[in-house]
């Protein structure tokens, strides 16, 4: 599998589409422990890269990457707008001179990136956030590149795995008792990113 | 309001329309910068966060303080571009000072911002007001976050800039400001985000919590309400349960409103404390009351101490001049 600006510009059109979709979810899903844009927040992301991405000629895939993060960080003030418009960043860093990459590329490029937006975050594996979706996803891709239905079906797995921890990280962390059995709003937003990128 | 949407951008406007010493900056509306910065050749101060806690952020730029502001939605950090917008706003080639509260979005968003513009050769450091003690245990202050003392920060770190100082020195007074400043706040009743369809929390009419944060977060207590002189006291006798090395007995007291709670009942506590910390042997220099970091509509008070040496009550007593606090 070759993947180019065109594949690369549907899937954030995509992406939009699905965060457009989800909104209202996440949104409720947020309300629960916290103030309730989640569902906001992803949309203004997605919506914001998405334009960018319809915006670019250049094939160049690194500097793509790095204008989708910047058009992101425009989008919000959020932690998890931020987080994603980082990690784009960090994947543009991957496929700097690079017009095409392949499966095996983009699955590196993701691990770069979630090690990046741990780092940032000053989060870690296990804490219930976004990014241990990310890491299920990264991890499964690392194991066979071609296979986006695997990788989904681990996002999935994470979510309901770490459904009945506590949150340790972020303003839910306050909550850690009452966020048991309930889906981290992050985590649910980035299985309905890869649900909308996968199932298009 | 007008709208919930237009809520932040409206409130800037207006903040700026009223007050001829703050403008918006050109590039970025979420951006409120000095009229005159730029005519001295100093170390630029910066800060920033979430709406929500007016005089906060913006209502403290000014000469002897900040020189610009990064703004977000209500209760939300602001985003990476207006993070740059403000230091580059403020930065007069002597490098830029970041202060601002200890919340994980700011923290990341002004980290990242400070980043890409080191890049450009804009050196700047950060100091995070880390002064509610009722946030963490003393053994995790760094962990704290950062409420109404960090204004202090503002007073004595934005003093020491106007005298020439290098970002060096301007980053440590606001870190000994910092380590020297307490906070505890208390709260009485909830408020409510523009366009949310309920309060953020929930507490009975005869129900108080000790210890709230400014964005509801939970706090050390709930329980019912008591008379002023009581919870004074309570709250004096936490914050003086951690005295910082170096107090020489000379110490600011701020009497914060949360929002919705009035001078009258500021006052009532301030009495109290104020009388309290006399007969512990403090002398009171410089006291604040009034609403200077809010939370919306939020009733409540907060009581800050920042326990003075020779060099912060210097900075403290020197001039500034912003809408809310003049010196």
């Amino acid at each position: 599998m070759v993947l180019a600006l065109a594949d690369f510009q549907a899937a954030a059109q995509h992406a939009a589409d699905g965060m457009r979709g989800a909104e209202d979810e996440l949104n409720a899903a947020d309300a629960r422990l916290g103030d309730g844009d989640t569902g906001q927040t992803m949309r203004r992301v997605a919506e914001g890269v998405a334009n960018a991405a319809a915006a670019t000629s250049s094939p160049e895939l690194g500097g793509f990457f790095r204008q989708l993060g910047m058009a992101g960080m425009a989008a919000t003030g959020s932690s998890l707008g931020t987080l994603v418009s980082i990690g784009l960043i960090e994947i543009g860093k991957s496929f700097k001179d690079r017009d095409t990459v392949d499966a095996a590329d983009l699955a590196l490029a993701l691990a770069t990136a979630e090690a990046a937006m741990l780092a940032r975050g000053k989060t870690q594996l296990g804490d219930k956030t976004a990014l241990d979706v990310l890491h299920a996803i990264a991890t499964a891709l690392a194991t066979d590149p071609e296979d986006a239905v695997a990788a989904l079906a681990a996002a999935k797995a994470c979510l309901d795995a770490l459904r009945d921890q506590p949150c340790r990280i972020g303003r839910a962390r306050m909550y850690a008792d009452k966020s048991i059995g309930m889906d981290d709003p992050g985590m649910l937003a980035f299985v309905r990113l890869a649900e909308s990128i996968v199932t298009r | 309001m007008n709208g919930a949407d237009d809520f932040v951008d409206h409130m800037l406007e207006g903040l700026c329309a009223a007050n001829s010493s703050l403008v918006l900056d050109a590039g970025d509306p979420r951006v409120v910068r000095r009229t005159d910065i730029g005519k001295n050749a100093k170390v630029g101060i910066v800060s920033g966060g979430g709406s929500g806690h007016l005089p906060l952020f913006s209502g403290y730029v000014g000469p002897g303080l900040l020189d610009a502001c990064a703004i977000g939605n209500v209760f939300a950090g602001p985003n990476v571009s207006s993070c740059m917008a403000a230091m580059r706003a403020a930065d007069a080639g002597r490098g830029v000072l970041r202060l601002y509260g200890n919340y994980g979005g700011d923290r990341m968003n002004f980290d990242l911002a400070g980043e890409m513009l080191d890049a450009e050769g804009i050196a700047s450091t950060t100091v995070l007001g880390a002064d509610d003690i009722a946030s963490a245990a003393p053994a995790e202050a760094s962990k704290r976050r950062g409420v109404a003392g960090l204004i202090y920060a503002y007073k004595t770190a934005g003093a020491v800039a106007e005298t020439g100082a290098d970002l060096d020195e301007v980053t440590r007074i606001a870190v000994e400001t910092g380590t020297r400043t307490r906070t505890i706040g208390v709260a009485f009743s909830p408020t409510q985000l523009p366009g949310a369809a309920a309060s953020t929390f929930t507490l009975a009419d005869d129900e108080i919590e000790m210890g709230m944060g400014i964005h509801g977060e939970p706090g050390i207590r709930r329980e019912k309400s008591r008379p002023a002189d009581e919870i004074a006291d309570e709250m004096l006798e936490r914050l003086l349960g951690e005295v910082p090395a170096g107090a020489d007995g000379r110490v600011s007291l701020l009497v914060n409103s949360l929002g919705a709670t009035s001078l009258e009942e500021l006052f009532i506590l301030y009495r109290r404390v104020a009388s309290r910390l006399t007969e512990g042997g403090y002398r009171i220099v410089q006291p604040l009351v009034g609403r200077y970091v809010t939370s919306l509509e939020m009733g409540g008070a907060s009581l800050s101490l920042l326990h003075l040496n020779d060099e912060l009550a210097g900075l403290l007593a020197a001039p500034a001049s912003c809408p809310f606090w003049t010196v």
